[in-house]
Parts: structure tokens; sequence; C-alpha cells
């Protein structure tokens, strides 16, 4: 956050912000984005002890952001707050690793069965549990080699993209980026894979605002030379995305010249469903579709509201014949990343997610649809139906 | 006929002084304030108390009694003050000569001060223009003006002193040349009363000369306005002084969770409904960010004036407000128009009211033939709180609010606590701007305070509720009802109240002609004047 930020000068106190927190509705001893934000900032700059646990409450969602009639950066604040923030050390030491999704799949994936056997393990769950305040609810998403695809330009190449995978596909689902190359393959792309790492929004949403800092930095050095030849950057996962399009230059605000870096990389990063939205508007799109029936439900992620690009996964998948697709429109999972795995935020991470589990068994669709990987392991957790990234759909869906 | 012995006109920081210095030499006193306390020039200053940085080159003693003051109200009054530090920042565009000439006068003075380099001072203020020179650093601190009225007052109280609110003198009984009583008015209902005292003491400031005029006297006094900006969030860390040679606008001041910049002079003939002229503000504005360049996009909360009054005595001639002295004036019309048992203390500043309350009490004592002497530098203005309270405070309310509540209510804060723990539902934050309860709430408004509020406009001089962004848009309705359920107002009553209080709310932000308050401001009047009918009877 930068010095001279003064936004928090834009708040009137009209509690929009409030109506739309998802953490405020499930929990009423919350005290929502207008106090943590703008009206705690006040006092903080007067030098007041304003610390507090709900800090840690924080979703991270930006749903306070979009509904700001007055451009207060909200989340931005609680995020700084929540930097600033003291935690017991159990807690601090469970943070840094979730915090650090990179790390942490680079060293798991060195030898998945093993890690993925222990994972699973009843006893070290408990330990867990326990020792590291890890829930012992949910069940970990599986680790794999990160054997990612290294495709060469096709032959029907026409621009070069540069698809950035993030830490869940990289590491626990990498045949998805194997599907989002071919996507893009069909649609007359040659996309290479970025080698950056972990775009950050863990280690914000963790409170850890220097590694944050260090994965922007990194980000903006590992892609700033494709951008300025004309690269096109892709993300398949919405808090990836959202990172890169407006995180990336806030985090790096205190050096004017990464910060214009960071703001080009902004510029040309598109969502998947974006890019292909863009060219189904252009009459671009592969619309090679074999009928399929399919009953679907769509799940938006927080994420990818925050980019404000409407809901393009919804509009692609309503083209295949013989798809039926509701839009669930249900407000956030309550899984927030690793929020939901910390122990003493489990229950209130189901809590948050109540509305959209009942709203999926109201439905009752055969799957459901959403891009983001942890919305999509709250809702096979929370409301038992089987969930998959809408690309998989997609790909499906073109003739063989 | 009620009596005392001594009748204080004017619940100014000097009055408020004067009640307290009387109170521990054990002279019954009674002080009367046409308003509320704090309403005149005390509650429309900076808050600026001075280490005497802004007086060293031109006047020395008013320099040093300062200083001196200065040290004596942090001492006594350690939860009025937010003891900050000030700084005398050199600018490019003033004069040299003034800086070498400050850093004389203020060795001279035994102001402890230290020159920063350009860096430094940047690395202290990063708000400040890149291209400054330096700065000297000085003991200026913020001080609490409702606060510090009030403390004194209530330690008054607690000690045998009398306060009256909305008591506007009508006339000052005068027998064989000397005073006899007092008449006034209560301004809320229309009473009248009378009191028979020894003497009076006028320490009504800009309302000196009228006051005056009820004993048949002439005090001249000038009321010098000055206008000032209150942005809503702290943008510098300490005081921040133009070193130069006094001017308008060149003091920013961190007043709690708002900065205040100041002021204008222009000589006004009274000191009553005062306003802040467009151009002025303009101009108040412009030097405001030759002071601190953010401050052009800031956000303005409101904007006031307050009337210096200045003592002119007849030989001044007609000198400008900033050319005439800061300086005080004793005048005892015994000796000066043959007037027994009538005094008037006039001119001086908000730092030096201490001194000025402990001549007037040295005089007063002395002609009541009471030999105690003056205690005040070294009687703290309000008790320790007992630790347990406290913890016990930090366990019911978020830490912030538990902070507030202590700087603000002292030994109180038990009742508050206490009252908190019988019914949870207390720990409500009534005006989330400024962190007030409802069982704060409930205090200020009911019968076990020392300094009773009258109005609905008088909670945010005893809480600060209401003083925030909104301005009371959202708070100031809660408050309303809060008294109609405590059976302090009718609902017809409480309803006048909330009028009022709108009108004085809005008043402050209508001069704001620029960024979010005016959105703020149309909010609360969508709010209130158009959808829920709220008008005031003088037409809002």
């Amino acid at each position: 956050m930068r010095q001279d930020d003064v936004s928090l000068d834009n708040c009137l106190k009209c509690s929009d912000c409030n109506t739309v927190c998802p953490m405020l509705a499930a929990h009423p001893g919350y005290p929502g984005p207008k106090h943590l934000g703008p009206e705690l900032e006040r006092l903080r700059r007067e030098g007041l002890p304003c610390d507090s646990e709900w800090l840690e409450y924080c979703l991270g969602c930006h749903r306070c952001d979009l509904a700001c009639p007055n451009q207060v950066n909200v989340s931005e604040l609680i995020a700084a707050a929540k930097a600033r923030h003291r935690k017991p050390f159990i807690r601090q030491v469970r943070d840094f690793w979730f915090a650090r999704p990179g790390l942490l799949g680079k060293i798991l994936s060195v030898a998945p069965a093993v890690t993925n056997a222990v994972l699973a393990a009843g006893a070290a769950r408990f330990g867990m549990s326990r020792i590291m305040r890890i829930t012992s609810e949910r069940s970990f998403p599986p680790y794999a080699k990160p054997d990612l695809p290294s495709p060469q330009a096709s032959l029907r190449a026409s621009e070069r993209l540069l698809f950035f995978p993030g830490c869940a596909i990289r590491y626990n689902q990498p045949e998805l980026a194997k599907t989002v190359v071919a996507l893009l393959q069909r649609n007359g792309f040659a996309p290479e894979i970025s080698t950056a790492g972990c775009c950050g929004v863990p280690a914000l949403a963790n409170g850890d605002g220097q590694e944050a800092r260090r994965r922007a930095r990194s980000n903006v050095e590992a892609m700033d030379q494709a951008v300025e030849n004309g690269a096109t950057i892709v993300t398949a996962c919405p808090s990836c995305g959202h990172m890169l399009k407006s995180g990336l230059a806030e985090l790096l605000e205190d050096d004017p010249e990464l910060e214009k870096r960071a703001k080009r990389i902004a510029r040309h990063t598109y969502d998947l469903a974006e890019l292909l939205m863009a060219q189904s508007d252009a009459g671009k799109l592969n619309t090679k579709f074999r009928k399929t029936d399919l009953q679907l439900a769509y799940h938006a992620p927080c994420h990818q509201l925050s980019q404000g690009i409407g809901r393009p996964w919804y509009h692609l998948l309503r083209q295949i014949p013989g798809v039926q697709i509701e839009d669930l429109d249900a407000g956030c999972c309550g899984m927030s990343g690793t929020f939901g795995f910390k122990e003493e935020k489990y229950p209130v991470s189901m809590a948050v997610g109540q509305r959209l589990f009942e709203r999926i068994h109201e439905a009752a669709p055969k799957m459901v649809a959403s891009e983001c990987a942890t919305c999509r392991m709250q809702i096979e957790h929370g409301a038992k139906v089987q969930a998959i990234h809408p690309a998989e759909v997609l790909l499906q869906a073109y003739e063989r | 006929m009620e009596s005392t012995q001594v009748v204080i006109i004017g619940g100014g920081a000097t009055g408020a002084g004067i009640l307290w210095d009387l109170s521990l030499r054990g002279i019954k006193a009674v002080l009367l304030e046409q308003k509320d306390l704090a309403n005149g020039a005390t509650g429309r200053c900076h808050g600026l108390l001075h280490s005497g940085g802004r007086y060293v080159v031109k006047d020395i003693e008013a320099a040093r009694e300062c200083l001196a003051e200065n040290q004596f109200v942090k001492k006594i009054a350690p939860h009025c003050v937010h003891d900050v530090g000030g700084l005398f920042v050199q600018y490019p565009q003033d004069d040299p000569a003034f800086f070498r000439q400050w850093e004389e006068a203020a060795r001279t003075v035994g102001l402890a001060s230290q020159h920063l380099s350009a860096e430094e001072t940047l690395d202290l203020e990063p708000h400040l223009p890149k291209n400054i020179l330096g700065a000297f650093t000085c003991p200026d601190a913020h001080v609490d003006v409702f606060q510090l009225a009030q403390s004194n007052i209530e330690s008054a109280v607690s000690r045998g002193g009398a306060f009256r609110t909305y008591s506007e003198v009508t006339a000052i009984g005068i027998t064989d040349g000397r005073v006899r009583s007092v008449s006034y008015r209560d301004t809320r209902n229309g009473d009248e009363f009378q009191i028979g005292c020894d003497m009076v003491i006028n320490a009504s400031g800009g309302w000196a000369q009228k006051v005056a005029s009820l004993a048949g006297v002439d005090v001249p006094v000038r009321c010098d306005k000055g206008s000032l900006l209150i942005f809503n969030h702290n943008l510098v860390s300490r005081v921040v002084n133009r070193c130069r040679k006094p001017g308008d606008a060149d003091i920013l001041v961190p007043a709690g969770p708002v900065c205040v910049l100041g002021t204008s002079s222009i000589t006004v003939p009274t000191p009553d409904g005062l306003t802040a002229d467009p151009d002025e503000i303009q101009h108040l504005l412009g030097l405001g960010a030759e002071l601190i360049p953010v401050l052009a996009e800031a956000r303005v909360l409101r904007i006031f004036s307050g009337a210096r009054p200045l003592y002119v005595p007849k030989s001044a001639g007609a000198a400008g407000g900033r050319e005439i002295s800061r300086g005080f004036a004793l005048l005892d019309h015994e000796t000066l128009d043959h007037v027994k048992g009538f005094v008037s203390i006039v001119g001086g500043k908000l730092t030096t009211y201490r001194l000025m309350a402990e001549v007037t009490a040295n005089l007063v004592a002395a002609k009541l033939g009471v030999n105690e002497p003056c205690r005040t530098t070294e009687t703290p203005l309000r008790q320790t709180i007992d630790e347990t309270v406290l913890s016990r405070a930090r366990k019911l309310l978020p830490a912030q609010a538990a902070s507030i509540a202590e700087r603000r209510l002292g030994p109180n804060l038990a009742r508050i606590v206490a009252a908190i723990e019988r019914r949870p539902e207390l720990a409500e934050i009534i005006c989330e701007c400024e962190q007030v309860t409802l069982a704060e709430l409930e205090f200020v408004l009911g019968d076990e305070t020392l300094v009773p509020i009258r109005a609905l406009t008088d909670v945010g001089r005893r809480t600060r509720l209401g003083f925030g962004p909104c301005q009371g848009t959202f708070c100031g309705y809660k408050a309303m009802l809060a008294g109609y359920r405590s059976h302090r107002w009718s609902a017809a009553e409480a309803s006048t109240e909330f009028e009022h209080y709108l009108d004085a709310r809005w008043k402050g932000q209508s001069f704001v002609s620029h960024g979010k308050q005016v959105e703020q401001l149309y909010l609360s009047h969508d709010l209130f004047g158009v959808t829920y009918n709220f008008h005031d009877q003088n037409g809002q």
C-alpha cells in the first residue's frame, strides 16, 4: 500500500461493502469490510492499537471492492493490515507454508505417491490437526509430477501466447494444463507455458506481504520480456488471473519502474474464457461442437467476478449443443484457497458455503463447472457433487 | 437566593481552569456558560499546545510562558495531550535569515531543539514536499480542547465547584460600587435565576466586552477571526510549522484521528455567527498544499471559524491581528473602574490557560482574604485508572475502542465496564468513526456524569460522537434514540434535538466545496432532509 494512498478518505460509510461480504453474512460477529478497511485504517494512521484476529477472517474475495461506489481500496487496506497482524506461533508456522504453495508443491511432487499416501493417512492427518491446526475434515488435493506439455509452435499458429498455469495446475492437476493447451490450439493459438512461479495470492491471503511482494517481483521479471515482445498472457485459474491483472501493480507500488512493467503485464493478461469469448464475439471461435447431453451447474468464483469480465465460461458452455447449464449465482463458496483447511476456520468456511451447497442441491446437476481449483474442492466436499474445470467440458465437446 | 463566593462567566479553557484553581483553594465558585463548554475560541482552534517555537523570534516573553505551560499541561493532563512533538520546517521559498534567528532565539529561551537534515525530516514526515531544506524539532503537542475543558470542570465539581451550561448572564448586580449578584437566564427553558456573590470573574473571551458592559465597564477586546480546516485522517505524525514569520495556514496539527490546518486572521466585529468565505478557504487550501502537498487531494471534513479575543489597550492603535500581542491581561476593575469585586481576564491563548487561571485566582483569593497558594501546576487533573478495569475493558471491547475509552473516560471507565458486564448489548459501537460505545453514550446522557449535557449537540464535545468522516450521518440518529429511550427527552423533544444536531453538523460541512465531504453531506441531506423530513426550524 502506497504511503500516500488516500482512498480511505473516499469512504462515505454507506456500508454497501458490508452488504456483499460473505463472511459478514455467515458470521454475525465479524466486524465487516467497512470497519476492518477504511474505518480502522483511519485509526491505524492515528497510531492506535487496532490489531484484531478478525483480519484473518477476510476471505479476500474482493466483493467489497466491486460493491464500493466510491473507489475505496477496501480489500487492499485489509490485506495491508493483515500483513502486520500478529499470530500465535503455530499459526505463523502453518501459514508460512500455506503462503508458499509453489515451494510446497516443489517438495511434495518429488515423490507424489509417497506424498499422497502420507496426506491420506489418518494418523498423519490427526497429527496435523492437533499440532499444525490443519483440519482433518478435508482431503488434500493429490500431488502429481509437474509434467507440463511444452508445445512447439503449431502450423496454424497465429499469435504468441504464454499460459500461466499457477500452482494448483502445475503440482496437482498437470493434465489440466494439457487441456488448456489443446483448447487453445483448437482455436488457432500456439501457447507456450510460462515458467513463472506462484502468483502470490496465497501469500497475501495468509498475511505474508513480504512473500507476496517477492512473488510479484519475480513474476514480473519472468514475464516482462515476453510481454514486451508482444506476447499475451493467459490464465486458467481465476486467482492467478486476478493477481496478474490488479495485484501485481499494487504490490509493487513502491518501485515505479516495476510497477510500470506490472501494469503492462496486467494489460496483456486474459482469462482463458475471456480470450475465447473475445474470439467468439469476433466470429472466430472454433464451434465445431458435437452434441453433448449434459446437465451442468456453473459456479462463478469470486476472483472471476473481481476481474470485471462477467461470466465468460457460462456463456461459452451454453454454446455447446445439448448442454444444459444453470448459473448458480449463490455467492462465495467459503473455501478461499487455504482458508478452509485451517482447523479454526473450517466451520465458518462451511457456513459461508452453505448457500451454494443448497443451491446445488436444488439444481441437482450431474456436475458443477467452476474454474477455481479450491472452489471445486469445496463444492465436492460440501455438496458431494463432482466439480470440473469448464475447459474440460469445452474440449470434450469438440469433434475428434 | 442561591449564593456563592465567586461567579465565573465563560466556560472555555480559562473559565474552567479558574473554577479548578479556586476549587483547589477551597473557594466556592459557580461557572456560568451561555452555551456548552468550550463553545467559543477554546473549541475553535488548532488544539496546539505551543512549545513557544512560534513566538521565539518576535515575542520572547510569550515563548517563555508557552514553554513553561507546555510542560505543566503535559504533566497535569497527559490524558488530554498527544505528545507528538513538532517540527519547524525550512521551506526553500522562505527567508533563510529567519531560520538562523529562530535557532538563536530558541537557544536563548531554552527550547529543546535539534536540527534535522532534509533527509532525516522526510524520513519522519514523508508527506512534506521533497524540496525542503531541513527542520528544527520542538516539544509542540496536540491538546484535546474538549477533554481539557471537561477535565478541569470535572475535577472542580468533584471538589465542590459548580458548572452550569446554557446559562446566559443577563445582569451583574452592583450596589455601592461593589458586585453583589449575577442574574442569568436558562436559554433552554427561559427560567431566570440570580446568584448572590462576592466576586465576578469575566472569562468570556470574545464576549468579554459585552459581559463587562453589564457592569458598566469597558474592556477593549478585538475579535480576530481564524478559520481552520479539518482533514479526515492523520497525514503527519507531528505538528508541522512553517519556519518563517507567523502567517496564514502555516501550521498543521495532528489532532487525534484527524489533522487541522490553519489559520486565517481577519478582524471581525463579533465572535457570534462566524463563517469562512470561499476566497478565504481557497487561500488556506493553497497555502496548505505548499505546507503538505497531499492536502490538495485529502478530504476536508469541516471548516470552522473561531475568534481570537485579542486584548487591545487603547494605546495599541490600529495594528492588525497578528501584530497584536498574544499575551493576556488581568484587569482589576476595582482599581481601573472603581467596581469592586469585578475582574476580567482577557487575551492570551489556549496554551497559557492555566497560567491565566492562576494569576486570576491569585488576585481573587487575595481579595477574598484566602491564603491558599495555587496548586494547579502539581495536581493532576485526573486520577489514574485501576489496572484491573483496563484489562476488563480490553476483554469487552476491540483494542482500539478500549484504548480510546481509556483515554476519554479515565476513572469513569469503571462505570462503562461494569455497565457492559451487566448488559453486554451496551458494547455496541454507536459512532463507528470515533468508536463510541452505547455504554459511553448512556453514561454521558445520564445523571452520574459530573459534566452533564443539555443538548444532543453537546454529546460530541464529551465523546467525539459525530466528529468523524460521516459527521453524524449514521450515529446522530442512534444517539437521539438513546436519549429518548433513557427518558431524557420525550419523542417531540428528541426530534427537535436531532434537527438542531443535523443543522449544526451540516453547517460545518457546508463550507467544504470540494471532494467526498460534499457527497457525504448530500447523503445526509437525502437521508434525513428528504427521506425522513427532518428540517430545522431555521430552515436548512
